[in-house]
């Protein structure tokens, strides 16, 4: 079978995600979809799935032209979509899973257990060329295998073109082979495969094609043969974006946070770096590298970590969030509707409440103490509301976060943590976001951006740390610092060399 | 007129306040006229009017003492089960400080009069505090659902009150009962005046207090108000304390209108109806919003429709089912409020 997509746009609103995309998967083929995040693979990918329609172009299977109104009709036609982030029952056996939602019913209604385990060891044994027991119950399962049982249940369906989401991200080396074996003799028997991945190492040792997006639009296609991952890195970031560059040096202060051979067993290791007063230092890596872990633990947030920290030259150590607050860390934390929104308080309340303490009057909360600190702070962030006793959920995501920005302000942090400080915030916020963390820094803050875009690294920060896997894999600063150099060391295609 | 009906649809939907005053308002017009028209005079009918809705607040005065803590429990997004169970052991154990047998603990103590009085009344809310601290901190540190957690406390503070009161009858030497008791002229107001105080004191730690926000963002998004440096465990530890008080008040007020406490019974049924109100009163059940005042008029609501029920003549037995209903109708117009 052969899947071609025909001129596709796609629009969400006024803005463009992706224009004029024209390829095409056949079976045998294992396609490497490559580009940055927002680069429109996942766009691509949902119109293949079902998920919505493209706004014009058209997609052929076998040339005869095909709509996809929903999940169920794309994977009729023979095409699976496995996702991310996996959603196992796992309190079901592996065969269970595999037939989760379309069971084998007998006459009376009854399952016919017998004839699934037996279709279910036939395509994970003969099919897939896997030892995975199907009576195994799915919560005793590696990730790897979980998402082997994942690509069996594809096969089940008869899916001529299976699509990968990043299937490698959160495995091990081991596993990693597992599943390339796997995707080897779906290769074989005709399948074809659409692999999204970052890790472009694997990307050149597994795909035969590769079709890399940038901004929404095809950049560069063909036959993996002949191109390596310094190549393909470039290719991903496009050589003008890398020349961009951000706010000069500034001159900074002393040290105030010093961290020293930081680890977590399995989430990160040896994690060392210092950060001094007016800085702001970026940390980048790909999905999965530990980096919001290394904070979360530095916040008190998670227990257990080893290593030393100096905190403005004392020993610290991170207990609870509070006593983290209480030494001057601040901790602007990813997902803010999960992580730092308090759907039921006002706007003045969670502009407010990290420090609601400092507003009381014989023990009540003065509102006119809160209300000039809010105003000090935040007034000229352009924060746009209606009342400040309105729910801060009315306000749009990038005014939701300039009033979590100005929470912490409120405490006069000696360290503020930003992890995606501007995830799911327009353009125009995320501008004035920027400015606001530069003003920040440039009043004496240590400032550490987190954040999966290197644009962003590059247009903050002076100084950027790379992660992989758990460990810092280089440090990149000055004119060094630039998006393929960042690419290339998170990805693996080159070692890490301290610039 | 459409503009007015816009106005109306938008406070229904997005004030549970609203809906729930309008609700007791409906509620008081036909309990007024249930009184009926059969008086010589208006003075008659007025005294009668008067004695009938302060027997309504002095009757639901109790149960509204313990939604109060009740309210700040689920706004924490908990749920306190035990506090019948807890009513009857502080009740019992002030009924063993003041006994006017003369075995009483305070006058062994070597305490007369109402110092008595004043330091049973100070160890029964410490106790009802411990009982309470008790349920926050097998929740806030034990990591255990509270619907588990107070299950299991109230079926051991019930059986344990039990076993300790068999064969021992305390009761309240008579000069104590003036503290529910007293009268003003022929009427009995202190139930009252307490649950009023009470509910004026709470209503000002909910909303003006650095405490009030900490309990709704605990119950709003624990997560974040974590990460805010909130202590959440000692957030969550003080709702039950604060829960656990106010039963214990309500015990005392209880043990000194009667003069005695039946150990098995006393309390009994508590934990639901003030759940009741607190949901009718338009707190959300998992937390993160509500009010006070809701609260007391989720309290007036069953109360005065208790009364209704009572004046109509619909048998008891019946009762409890209206109340049922008036609880499930009130969640579902706060589902309205979620989907909109």
């Amino acid at each position: 079978m052969i899947v071609s997509f025909e001129h596709i746009c796609k629009n969400f609103g006024s803005t463009e995600v992706l224009h004029d995309v024209s390829l095409s998967v056949s079976g045998g083929q294992i396609l490497a979809l490559l580009g940055e995040n927002g680069a429109g693979k996942s766009t691509l990918m949902n119109i293949l799935g079902g998920l919505f329609p493209p706004s014009s172009g058209r997609i052929l299977l076998d040339g005869v032209p095909v709509k996809f109104r929903s999940p169920e009709d794309s994977i009729r036609h023979g095409i699976a979509f496995i996702h991310q982030e996996l959603n196992p029952v796992n309190d079901l056996r592996v065969y269970e899973n595999i037939y989760l939602g379309r069971e084998l019913r007998g006459r009376l209604g009854f399952l016919k257990r017998k004839a699934m385990a037996s279709r279910a060891r036939e395509i994970l044994g003969t099919m897939l060329g896997t030892d995975i027991d199907e009576q195994a119950f799915m919560r005793t399962l590696g990730a790897s295998q979980k998402q082997i049982v994942e690509i069996a249940r594809a096969l089940l369906c008869e899916a001529k073109i299976i699509i990968m989401d990043e299937p490698t991200t959160s495995l091990a080396g081991h596993e990693i082979d597992m599943i390339f074996n796997v995707v080897r003799t779906l290769r074989s028997q005709g399948v074809g495969i659409i692999f999204i991945s970052h890790k472009l190492n694997e990307v050149t040792a597994l795909c035969t094609d590769m079709v890399v997006l940038r901004n929404g639009a095809v950049v560069a296609s063909g036959p993996m043969a002949g191109t390596d991952a310094e190549a393909l890195s470039e290719a991903i970031v496009g050589h003008e974006l890398s020349q961009m560059r951000r706010s000069t040096p500034g001159a900074y202060g002393d040290v105030v946070l010093a961290c020293e051979g930081l680890s977590l067993p399995g989430v990160f290791s040896d994690v060392s770096f210092q950060v001094r007063s007016g800085e702001i230092l970026g940390i980048t890596g790909l999905l999965g590298d530990g980096r919001s872990e290394v904070f979360r633990c530095l916040f008190g947030d998670i227990r257990g970590y080893k290593g030393r920290v100096t905190l403005c030259g004392k020993p610290y150590r991170g207990k609870t969030p509070k006593s983290a607050v209480s030494h001057g860390m601040a901790y602007v934390p990813s997902n803010r509707k999960e992580n730092a929104i308090v759907p039921d308080l006002s706007v003045l309340n969670n502009g407010t409440l990290a420090t609601l303490r400092q507003y009381c009057r014989w023990g009540l909360v003065c509102r006119r103490l809160q209300h000039s600190a809010f105003q000090d702070m935040g007034g000229d962030f352009h924060i746009k509301y209606h009342r400040e006793d309105d729910m801060i959920t009315t306000l749009s995501g990038g005014n939701q976060q300039k009033v979590i920005l100005t929470r912490w302000l409120n405490a006069h942090p000696r360290v503020l943590i930003l992890d995606n400080p501007t995830q799911g915030v327009d353009i125009g916020a995320k501008q004035e976001i920027y400015d606001i963390i530069r003003k920040i820094a440039g009043e004496g803050v240590a400032v550490v951006v987190l954040s999966g875009e290197g644009q962003e690294i590059l247009r903050l920060c002076e100084r950027a740390l790379v992660m992989v896997h758990g460990r810092i894999a280089g440090e990149l600063s000055g004119d060094a610092l630039t998006e393929s150099a960042i690419m290339a060391l998170a990805t693996g295609a080159r070692n890490g060399a301290i610039a | 007129m459409k503009k007015a009906l816009l106005w109306f649809v938008k406070q229904w939907s997005e004030r549970p306040l609203f809906s729930t005053g309008l609700a007791l308002l409906a509620m008081i017009i036909i309990q007024t006229a249930a009184l009926g028209t059969n008086y010589a005079s208006f003075g008659e009918w007025l005294s009668a009017f008067c004695v009938n809705w302060i027997n309504v607040l002095r009757n639901n005065a109790n149960v509204g003492i313990v939604a109060l803590g009740m309210t700040f429990v689920i706004i924490s997004g908990g749920i306190d089960l035990a506090v019948g169970s807890t009513l009857a052991m502080a009740g019992a154990l002030f009924l063993l400080m003041v006994d006017g047998s003369g075995h009483g603990w305070m006058a062994a103590a070597g305490l007369s009069g109402w110092w008595i009085f004043i330091g049973a009344f100070f160890c029964t809310i410490l106790c009802g505090a411990l009982l309470g601290g008790l349920n926050g901190v097998l929740v806030a540190n034990g990591g255990i659902p509270p619907f588990i957690v107070t299950l299991g406390t109230m079926k051991c503070f019930r059986s344990v009150t039990q076993y300790f009161m068999q064969g021992r009858t305390p009761t309240v030497p008579k000069e104590f009962l003036a503290f529910s008791s007293l009268q003003f002229g022929s009427t009995m107001l202190m139930p009252i005046i307490y649950w009023l105080l009470a509910a004026v004191l709470l209503h000002i730690l909910y909303r003006k207090t650095v405490f009030g926000s900490h309990v709704i963002a605990v119950g709003s998004n624990e997560k974040a108000a974590k990460l805010t440096g909130i202590n959440v465990r000692s957030v969550k530890r003080w709702v039950y304390i604060l829960s656990g008080m106010l039963v214990a008040f309500a015990s005392i007020i209880q043990v000194c209108r009667i003069g005695s406490m039946d150990y098995s019974n006393a309390g009994a049924g508590y934990e639901m109806d003030a759940i009741a109100a607190v949901i009718v009163g338009g707190t959300r059940m998992s937390g993160g919003r509500g009010s006070i005042l809701g609260t007391v008029l989720g309290v007036l609501i069953i109360g005065v429709m208790n009364n209704l029920l009572n004046l109509m003549g619909v048998p008891p037995f019946l009762r409890e089912a209206f109340k049922g209903v008036i609880v499930i109708v009130a969640v579902l117009l706060q589902k309205k409020e979620a989907t909109s």
